[in-house]
């Protein structure tokens, strides 16, 4: 995984989000929701929509979501298995 | 039977609320009729949505049959205006209980309820007119709330001449909007300022609706409805229009019209959970179950069947079932029947508030609930005594109606026959006189205020509620939220890095609600058909998320009011928030009004409450922005010509004014401060106190 791809995700994040953080405060690791970013149902719809238009990969379902929206790498990781990045 | 308070009745000290005149126009036709034999046959009324230009496998719905709705009166064209579909929609539902009601004369309020109801009109004009839409991104006022609420007067009028019709007032708090409209139409019966009111709620099922519920999960991946089945994955969207006419039971017996049945009691509680999600707990439904029982003095063993709304929802069918538990008792909430009137036609989003009356004025005359169908599937772990597959027999004439709504919205409205109306019955000589005299009822404190132009200086990590502390507020909120902030803090409602000190309810004036999304959304479909570019698009463009960020940040609602649409919208969010305070509907109320037009940001927060309920804390009058003032307000045209006044100074601009008034504090001169808006005024005064 690159640093260029993970950056990427975290500043989409911030944006899409609106948080109140720089990308560069996210860990890679930390966990999106709860004790991590503390992002709620209502981010990860919003998430999986920035994935898509950003990087033109959808998720398909809510098993796959759970499974790809652990983390910054998590996500990371389901970019680079299903496609480059745009 | 427990001993009720006649104060805490929907019609306070003059009775309970008589429901004589009901209109409906579902995806089953034109009147509760239709409604009746579609759930009787057990027959679908959801379709595809081509008509409203979705055309996913997934994509199904209720619409409401084209020819079931009359054309608007051929005048309505002759004053050179285009009549929205939902305006001939609302007035029909609303001419068709005012016939059945025998409502020929008199002093008639009229209050809508609506999410989005401007919106189809939008998405149609984006069809008829490509391009168009040039110059609409500031907020789309040709497809307002106000509009609509402008078109709806106008329709009456020329449809029910004899008819004194007061303005009416456009409340939106999603699914819920249409029980804030019953609270205000109470409050002018019992005061006296109408002597019957009329409540509409009324939604359509556009694309942008659709795509926004999807966007948000809530809808069925499969286009299935399936209520309390194994398989249940979302709910289905239908549109409509419900129209009630309520008056005093003693009004009502006086013109000599039986009623249909009688709404004693009600009650509207949010549980500020989250921006659309109930607690999952189902705490607050049931608080609102315990209180509108509590209120009408009804035990859980006498209530005689429970209709529910959002059913085929894997989120609301497991909350609703635990909120019965707790509201009911376990006992009483596995013997109780219920069901639901939404596998024949969706969720009818705004206008379901107000089906629950009209559905259940039905029910409570046939003496059944209809059956619930859907799946073949039962869920097992569900105990409640579903009327699955076939009706069930009410176990006594009484009805619990329960509506859920984005925000963490409950509401309960019970409904009962006429065999149990005595038991709320004042003498009619009590119920002539009794009421809050003329306006204005009752000058309230002020405990706390401010005002706010421009951005707010907030800090989402100072809100230690359910607000995600690493998340920025909106910036369209942030002046409403800055603003409340000073205020509560120095009303010592609220403390930051503390939470709420008091419980209370929470009115939300928008001025300029901004369609922005919306009409963005609507710009895209000319190049992207059922583009949305996230669900934040789409709560951002519902003027009630305003209030359940809010809700969120001060943890503060136990009721919540957001009023849209008009120059008065402020006056009227300031009346219903004294009507809620003078009928002891909440102890505390914050009045919000916020501004969002594409030149100007701006909020006004003030603390209202009688000195008895004022704060838990000492009062200290040289805090910041604690001032000792009253407040009241009137409106100068209680009867006489109802035509909407043209746009004009805005009551959220007086409001600004008197704010500022106020928040200058020291040595006031004048010690009065008086202003007009169109049909209203306001008044603050500090001399003597």
């Amino acid at each position: 995984m690159s640093d260029q791809l993970r950056t990427r995700i975290k500043e989409m994040l911030v944006r899409q989000l609106k948080l109140q953080v720089t990308p560069a405060e996210i860990d890679d690791a930390a966990p999106l929701f709860g004790e991590g970013l503390g992002l709620d149902s209502i981010d990860v719809l919003e998430v999986v929509a920035s994935i898509e238009k950003e990087f033109g990969v959808s998720i398909q379902s809510q098993e796959e979501g759970e499974r790809i929206l652990t983390s910054v790498n998590g996500i990371a990781e389901f970019v680079e298995r299903k496609g480059q990045p745009a | 039977m427990s001993k009720s308070s006649k104060e805490n009745l929907l019609g306070g000290a003059r009775g309970p609320l008589a429901l004589t005149g009901v209109g409906l126009f579902s995806p089953a036709g034109r009147g509760l009729p239709a409604l009746q034999k579609a759930l009787d046959l057990r027959r679908s009324c959801l379709s595809t949505l081509e008509r409203v230009g979705l055309s996913g496998s997934a994509d199904r719905g209720g619409l409401v049959p084209e020819e079931s709705i009359p054309p608007p009166p051929a005048t309505a064209y002759a004053r050179g205006g285009l009549t929205s579909r939902m305006a001939s929609l609302a007035v029909a539902a609303a001419l068709d209980a005012v016939g059945a009601a025998e409502l020929k004369s008199g002093r008639v309020a009229i209050h809508l309820g609506t999410a989005l109801g401007a919106i189809e009109g939008l998405e149609k004009f984006v069809r008829a007119t490509p391009g168009g839409l040039v110059g609409l991104e500031g907020g789309g006022a040709h497809f307002s709330h106000a509009q609509l609420a402008r078109e709806v007067l106008e329709l009456l009028e020329i449809s029910a001449r004899g008819v004194s019709w007061g303005r009416p007032r456009v409340f939106s708090v999603t699914c819920v909007s249409t029980l804030c409209a019953l609270e205000q139409a109470a409050a002018d019966l019992a005061f006296d300022r109408a002597e019957a009111a009329i409540v509409v709620g009324l939604d359509a099922l556009s694309r942008f609706m659709a795509s926004g519920f999807r966007a948000l999960g809530a809808l069925s991946p499969t286009g299935r409805l399936l209520p309390f089945d194994e398989e249940h994955d979302g709910i289905l969207l239908g549109e409509g229009a419900a129209a009630y006419v309520v008056e005093t039971l003693a009004g009502a017996r006086g013109r000599g019209v039986s009623p249909l049945a009688v709404l004693p009691s009600q009650r509207l509680l949010s549980d500020a959970n989250h921006l659309t999600s109930p607690d999952p707990a189902g705490r607050g439904m049931a608080a609102a179950v315990r209180g509108a029982l509590e209120d009408a003095g009804l035990a859980a063993s006498e209530v005689g069947g429970v209709t529910l709304t959002a059913v085929g929802s894997s989120v609301y069918d497991p909350m609703l079932e635990r909120a019965l538990g707790d509201g009911l008792g376990p006992e009483e909430a596995l013997r109780v029947p219920v069901s639901s009137w939404e596998a024949a036609t969706g969720h009818l989003l705004a206008a379901t508030g107000a089906v629950g009356p009209v559905h259940g004025a039905g029910v409570l005359g046939r003496g059944q609930l209809p059956a619930l169908w859907g799946g073949g599937r039962p869920d097992p772990g569900c105990a409640l005594s579903l009327a699955r597959g076939a009706p069930l027999s009410l176990r006594s004439p009484s009805l619990l109606a329960l509506t859920v709504g984005f925000g963490g919205q409950n509401g309960a409205a019970l409904l009962a026959g006429l065999d149990l109306a005595n038991r709320w019955a004042v003498p009619d000589d009590v119920a002539a006189s009794a009421g809050g005299g003329p306006d204005p009822a009752h000058p309230v404190p002020i405990h706390g205020v401010a005002v706010l132009e421009g951005a707010g200086d907030l800090q989402a990590s100072q809100f230690p509620g359910r607000w995600n502390p690493r998340r920025s507020i909106p910036a369209d909120i942030e002046p409403a939220a800055t603003a409340t902030a000073r205020a509560l803090e120095a009303a010592g409602w609220w403390r930051p890095h503390t939470g709420a000190l008091v419980p209370g309810g929470l009115v939300v004036a928008v001025e300029g609600a901004t369609l922005a999304p919306a009409v963005r959304f609507a710009r895209d479909l000319e190049d992207r058909p059922g583009a949305l570019r996230g669900p934040s698009d789409f709560l951002f463009s519902l003027p009630s998320t305003a209030a359940a960020v809010l809700g969120l940040l001060f943890g503060l609602p136990t009721s919540q009011a957001t009023v849209v649409g008009g120059p008065e919208v402020a006056l009227d969010a300031l009346r219903h928030a004294l009507d809620l305070l003078a009928l002891r509907r909440v102890e505390r109320v914050v009045l919000v009004t916020l501004s969002v037009t594409p030149d100007r940001r701006a909020a006004t927060a003030w603390c209202l409450a009688p000195l008895d309920s004022a704060s838990p804390e000492k009062h200290d009058p040289s805090a910041p922005g604690r001032r000792r003032a009253e407040i009241a307000c009137g409106f100068s045209r209680a009867r006489g010509s109802s035509t909407m006044p043209p746009p004009g100074d805005s009551s959220v601009a007086l409001l600004e004014r008197a704010a500022r008034w106020i928040a200058r504090g020291g040595s006031q001169s004048p010690e009065s401060l008086e202003g007009e808006v169109a049909d209203g005024w306001i008044q603050l005064r500090t001399k003597g106190l």
